[in-house]
């Protein structure tokens, strides 16, 4: 393996900077999934999406502390 | 259902299980909670054989590494790459074709689906209103991991627990378009309990472990909103720094990018033994832009830098600078961006400089001295344009006779 996890930190990184395969593997996948990303977000009302994905999981972990606060309405209510 | 306060626990738990029902092999899908706890090594110590059947996982398994992106785990990897591993694990024919090395892993795995006990899986959303484990996938793994060993144990952190089915569709719709850019993952798998009279398929018996491992303790410091993370690996694909370096710079440790620089150190119950994570961000805000559950990422990091200073220890990097010599820099800094003209002229002779050094416009700088050169020792530094940005703006602001910008 190129990068050594048990290394200390800044010997990682310098082996991350210096291996060219994992820099093209890294550059290939995160470009293709950012676009991907855009592309789907950009398909629907994003903002309002995250909102509510926010705010259900502000409900949820709300519910960790056993306090949950109140539900606002289900989407569409 | 079991409560698990800890790894230790959470493992102590399934190899009970499996110790009862007599399991020998283990199929999973794909579980970043599972990688936080070590689960594979507690049951391979305990002489059970684990088989990762997630396509990307199981690839980093063959070559007993760890995963390097949430969602991608095996993303640091090229087809080169996998394909000399399958040639040389699985007796695969030289070819780097996506659908011929696919088959081959295929062809693996289905043993290992029809022989295996016990299945585990993680959770994206448990239902709380109906008792329902769910998970996404895209290869269908996850179906037959909960349906055909005889034994399924879930796995969920106990922030996964959501209220109603619509909530879960809801974060299923948010995940997905932001880790895959998909309108929906190939298969969302429930499961709701074991098989029942009259029911074709699935397990004979299920368990459920919840899974605390320091999830109450960031709750009570204060850092919630981590707790929000849905797992899409979004922040990671848009992080400047992630796309340099990688998952595997950040270290032993399940969660990378800017979430992991944010929830590596507080889980562990030492926050000093990830104390360089929460500095290893540039601060520019992509992943909080990205996130679709819009947690403030940046917002937490500096919350943890502040933490850090507070207790005392050392900045986790040194700047190569003397102190002093640090502080004179950059109130020098601070001085020449004050004053426009200044500015302007420092400009100009340190671009010339640049250009000097580097032997023409547009070339790059591959050696600094000290202190510099901790950056050209492994990158090259983009020599200074000869026109500015200032420059350029005040020259379209003329053009489209809007006057001078300065």
């Amino acid at each position: 393996m190129p990068v050594d996890v048990g290394a200390p930190y800044e010997t990682r990184v310098e082996q991350a900077l210096n291996d060219d395969g994992l820099r093209t593997a890294l550059d290939r996948a995160t470009e293709r999934l950012s676009g991907q990303r855009a592309a789907a977000m950009a398909a629907v009302d994003s903002q309002r999406l995250r909102d509510e994905a926010c705010c259900v999981r502000q409900y949820a972990v709300e519910g960790v502390r056993c306090t949950g606060p109140k539900m606002p309405p289900k989407r569409g209510g | 259902m079991h409560w698990a306060k800890d790894a230790a626990e959470a493992g102590r738990v399934i190899a009970k299980i499996a110790d009862h029902h007599g399991v020998k092999h283990v199929v999973k899908s794909k579980s970043m909670v599972t990688e936080e706890i070590h689960l594979n090594d507690t049951l391979e110590r305990r002489g059970i054989r684990v088989v990762e059947t997630d396509l990307g996982e199981y690839i980093i398994q063959l070559a007993q590494e760890p995963p390097s992106h949430i969602t991608a785990p095996v993303v640091h990897k090229r087809a080169e790459d996998i394909s000399e591993l399958f040639q040389r694990e699985l007796g695969m024919h030289p070819t780097t074709d996506a659908v011929e090395m696919c088959a081959v892993a295929r062809t693996a795995l289905r043993g290992e689906f029809l022989d295996a006990d016990m299945g585990i899986s993680g959770c994206n959303f448990a239902i709380a209103e109906t008792g329902t484990m769910c998970i996404v996938t895209n290869e269908g793994n996850g179906r037959l991991v909960t349906s055909m060993p005889r034994v399924y144990v879930a796995v969920a952190g106990i922030e996964k627990v959501v209220r109603a089915v619509d909530d879960a569709v809801l974060l299923w719709q948010a995940a997905t378009r932001s880790a895959t850019g998909q309108e929906a993952t190939v298969y969302f798998s429930m499961s709701s309990g074991p098989r029942r009279e009259g029911h074709a398929d699935g397990p004979e018996v299920m368990h459920v472990v919840l899974l605390d491992n320091g999830r109450s303790r960031i709750l009570e410091r204060g850092y919630a909103d981590v707790l929000l993370c849905i797992r899409c690996g979004a922040c990671l694909n848009g992080c400047p720094v992630y796309r340099e370096i990688g998952g595997h710079a950040y270290g032993p440790t399940a969660y990378s990018g800017p979430i992991g620089a944010v929830i590596t150190p507080l889980l562990a119950d030492d926050m000093a033994k990830a104390r360089e994570l929460p500095y290893a961000s540039s601060l520019c805000g992509a992943c909080r832009d990205v996130c679709p559950v819009k947690i403030d990422l940046p917002r937490l990091l500096l919350d943890l830098r502040c933490e850090l200073a507070e207790a005392g220890g050392q900045p986790a990097f040194e700047s190569g600078m003397a102190p002093l010599l640090e502080r004179a820099t950059l109130k020098a800094y601070a001085e020449i961006s004050r004053g426009s003209r200044l500015y302007r002229g420092v400009s100009k002779v340190v671009g010339a400089l640049s250009r000097l050094a580097a032997g023409g416009k547009g070339k790059d700088l591959n050696s600094l001295p000290p202190p510099l050169n901790a950056w050209t020792r492994t990158r090259a530094m983009p020599s200074l344009a000869v026109k500015s940005f200032r420059k350029r703006w005040s020259e379209r602001e003329r053009r489209t006779g809007k006057g001078d910008a300065e």
